[in-house]
């Protein structure tokens, strides 16, 4: 009985001190799993940090009231405070129960859940043998357990790896980013040099074709004054850029009105310009129709230029056409030019379309002309005779026995003999069962079930002709005809019956 | 008093124990005379045999199986015979039949003959090459422990072990077992190809000129005295839970079923299957000096018991997936009760 009361006493020990190591673990346990979401906690406040600071700038608003300093603190404090949160909360949600308290002892000590056994068992009324021998075999163990230090319980390492340290360096670099946005002023060069009251003037979508013309404009100024054109897109704050932009505008309308087909809703736009711009759509409406290729006026002038100069403009304006990123410049400047240039180009296209055709024709009869091969390859495979077997070439006539016309023949039996396989026309639908195959090679057509004909040769059979004269009358007696004799009471019965037949209708008669 | 009275229950159980283990050994030792190697096999065989199981051994031919219980039957000294399943076997050939003899009288009387069935261990060689016909006629013979010829029954006597063994290679001709027989065996082992080591004892002792006799160790009362004590053993909560988990968890769709389970296994074990868990687990925690069964004892016995009780699907074989991978893994996802993990 001590000894029961002893083993209740270590029991109890041992589920406190199993329920103080469980508490520790599940304190560990929530700390590891908090450490591994840590890193995208601390993503969250530089991240905010940034973007709200770029709305402030951009806005002009004061969102982000804490200076950067703070920000830092706070930065920091976040990860801190959301790892002791979730340890809390692991901690508090973890519930240690008495059996649960001693499963760890058994487990960590090897005890093949003695302690557990023996804590069920006391708890019961009635003990049977084996229970008793259980509860008695888990005393020294339970003594030996409470004697024992439970080593502590291994947890994984905490699951921050080399990788996820990276999302603290993204996160530093979003808050120096923040900082820096706060900090250093924008853009300084917008307010060094003021747009000019010019460009002010101009509206959205002449803006859009200033932007289009930047692209054109390299190849005129190379055309006429060999300067490269890097000014035009490197200075559009300056003056210059904004001549050029009202020169390029005016040969846009220049060209719109050269090609009056082109709608484009720039033109009402351009109602309101002043008039040195009309007369620059002008000029630039006589360049610009000079440079088309497809103007008899320039075909002349090519004409009377020397042919080196040609060959120069030629080599010019190839590189022009050739460049794909350039097709917002063919589309204005080129004019007809482009017109004729993709003229040339279709016809290019249709000689390349052309010609796949005709090989694709040339592929065809190709085939054909293996076909034709094939076949006089197989009519004489066919045809020669099978010197090994010492026998005649074997016929390919398909043709049943029997037709009218033809002579019967035993050999035409529909095989080519001995060559490439056999084609569907004919031989293989004759033939039951045989999968056909298909003319696209590595497949097998199943075939048509058919009911087979077989081809059956009469053979002649010789009997002895029969004479007439050899029959004899038929009013001739055939002679005797040997029959059993019939007993006496079956001759009643017969002759009764046959009477009684002829008596019938003379009776009706009457 | 009290004590007292716990202290002698307590020395009866623990010489009871001691008895089985023994005993167990003993058997043990006679057999693996002539048994090489193949401890997993031999300790199988006897803890079906003293749990009240049957056994389905599975194994390529020439590995003992048929030599390993009959060298079983030698140190039991229990009625042994001996089938060898062909197709064309019929269920009177095993049961036995009502023969026309002749009395001292010189009379005719009808009289039972009785088939190899009735006896006390069977050795039923290749028993999927009989016709299903032949083979539910084992199942009230290993169910019920009775045979019903016309309307005569027999009752089996104690102890009745069936140990089946069928060749895993050779299908052509065989009938695989239905699952209801299947799930009437207790273990299903599978017999593997002796180690290297092993081949060298297997040649010194069968082809030299001793010949090695098996001693009676004990009989079939005794037999049926230890199947008393090994049910005696006490069962816990915990590894009551434990095995009932294991078994559910091999059913499809069941609240402990694994991802696996639920891909593969197209049907589960029975409630059978958690008797033969725990009828097992009692011997093994016998064996392992305790008089209580814990969750090792549940582990060390769920693939022979299991393995045959989980049917796989079509997807299963394609991917070849054994059922002992299924048992891995449910091994490895269900977890133990108050496990701290």
């Amino acid at each position: 009985m001590a000894n029961l009361e002893n083993l209740r006493l270590h029991l109890d020990g041992l589920a406190v001190r199993g329920a103080g190591y469980l508490r520790r673990y599940a304190l560990k346990n929530a700390v590891e799993k908090a450490m591994g979401h840590v890193h995208i906690v601390a993503l969250i406040v530089p991240l905010a940090f940034v973007v709200i600071a770029l709305a402030d700038r951009f806005a002009g608003t004061q969102v982000w009231v804490l200076n950067p300093i703070l920000t830092v603190l706070l930065a920091l404090v976040v990860p801190i405070v959301y790892i002791l949160l979730a340890a809390v909360f692991g901690f508090v949600s973890r519930k240690v129960s008495r059996n649960f308290a001693l499963a760890l002892f058994d487990r960590e000590l090897g005890y093949k859940d003695r302690l557990q056994a023996a804590d069920e068992f006391l708890n019961s009324s009635s003990l049977s043998e084996f229970e008793s021998a259980a509860v008695a075999d888990a005393i020294p163990y339970a003594e030996k357990a409470t004697n024992t230090r439970l080593q502590d319980i291994k947890i994984a390492a905490p699951a921050i790896y080399t990788t996820k340290w990276g999302h603290g360096v993204v996160a530093v670099v979003f808050l120096v980013a923040g900082i820096l946005v706060q900090l250093i002023a924008f853009n300084p060069n917008l307010e060094a040099n003021p747009v000019p009251e010019e460009l002010v003037a101009l509206n959205t979508v002449e803006d859009l074709v200033f932007e289009e013309e930047t692209v054109e404009a390299p190849m005129e100024s190379e055309d006429e004054t060999q300067s490269p054109p890097q000014n035009v897109s490197t200075d559009r704050t300056g003056e210059g850029a904004v001549l050029e932009s009202q020169e390029s505008k005016s040969q846009d309308s220049a060209l719109r009105k050269a090609n009056p087909s082109d709608s484009d809703p720039s033109e009402s736009m351009q109602v309101g310009l002043s008039g040195g711009a009309s007369q620059d759509n002008k000029a630039g409406s006589s360049s610009s129709s000079l440079s088309g290729e497809g103007d008899p006026e320039k075909k002349q002038q090519e004409s009377k230029e020397p042919p080196k100069d040609r060959e120069n403009k030629e080599k010019k304006e190839r590189p022009d056409e050739d460049e794909p990123g350039d097709e917002s410049a063919k589309g204005i400047a080129g004019g007809k030019g482009s017109g004729s240039g993709r003229q040339s180009s279709s016809a290019e296209m249709t000689e390349n379309t052309s010609r796949p055709l005709e090989n694709d024709f040339d592929t065809g009869v190709d085939l054909e002309s293996d076909d034709e091969e094939d076949e006089k390859q197989e009519a004489t495979s066919a045809a020669r005779p099978m010197i090994n077997q010492r026998k005649p070439p074997v016929d390919r006539q398909l043709s049943p026995s029997g037709m009218v016309g033809q002579e019967e023949d035993e050999r035409a039996n529909g095989r080519g003999g001995a060559g490439a396989r056999k084609k569907t026309r004919g031989v293989a639908a004759m033939l039951l069962g045989v999968p056909m195959p298909d003319q696209l090679r590595s497949q097998v057509s199943p075939g048509r079930v058919k009911i087979q004909r077989e081809r059956s040769v009469p053979h002649p059979s010789q009997v002895a002709s029969v004479d007439s004269k050899d029959r004899g009358s038929i009013d001739e007696s055939i002679g005797k005809v040997a029959h059993h004799e019939l007993k006496p009471w079956m001759r009643n019965v017969v002759s009764n019956y046959f009477t009684s037949m002829r008596r019938k209708p003379t009776e009706e008669g009457e | 008093m009290a004590e007292q009275a716990t202290t002698n229950v307590d020395s009866r159980a623990a010489e009871q124990a001691a008895h089985f283990k023994s005993v167990f050994q003993d058997i043990r030792t006679e057999v693996t005379k002539m048994m090489v190697g193949q401890p997993t096999v031999v300790d199988g065989v006897l803890t079906a045999l003293v749990a009240g199981g049957h056994v389905l051994l599975e194994g390529v031919p020439g590995l003992g199986k048929t030599m390993l219980v009959r060298c079983l039957s030698d140190a039991v000294s229990v009625k042994f015979s001996r089938i060898q399943f062909t197709p064309d076997m019929m269920p009177a050939d095993i049961q036995g039949t009502m023969v026309l003899t002749e009395t001292a009288s010189g009379a005719h009387e009808l009289s039972f003959q009785e088939g190899p069935l009735i006896a006390n261990l069977i050795l039923a060689d290749e028993i999927n090459r009989a016709t299903p016909k032949t083979q539910s006629a084992l199942l009230e013979a290993m169910q019920e422990r009775q045979v019903t010829v016309g309307n005569r029954t027999l009752t089996l006597e104690e102890p009745y072990c069936v140990m089946a063994t069928q060749n895993p290679v050779e299908q052509e001709g065989t009938y695989p077992l239905p699952e209801a027989q299947l799930d009437r065996f207790l273990f299903k082992l599978l017999v593997d190809y002796p180690e290297e080591n092993e081949y060298y004892e297997i040649i010194d002792r069968t082809t030299g000129t001793e010949e090695v006799e098996i001693n009676h160790i004990t009989d079939g009362a005794e037999i049926v005295k230890l199947r008393e004590i090994a049910r005696a053993v006490a069962v816990p909560t915990t590894a009551k839970t434990y095995a009932i988990r294991l078994v559910m968890a091999t059913q499809p769709n069941s609240a402990y079923a694994t991802d696996k389970t639920n891909a593969y296994v197209s049907l589960g074990s029975s409630p059978r299957g958690v008797q033969g868990l725990m009828l097992a687990a009692k011997v093994q925690a016998i064996l392992n000096d305790r008089f209580s069964i814990s969750t090792d004892d549940i582990k060390a016995v769920a693939y022979p018991v299991l393995r045959h009780r989980v049917i796989l699907n079509f997807q299963a074989q394609a991917s070849n997936v054994t059922p002992d991978s299924i048992i891995d893994d449910i091994l490895e996802q269900v977890k133990l009760p108050r496990s701290v993990d």
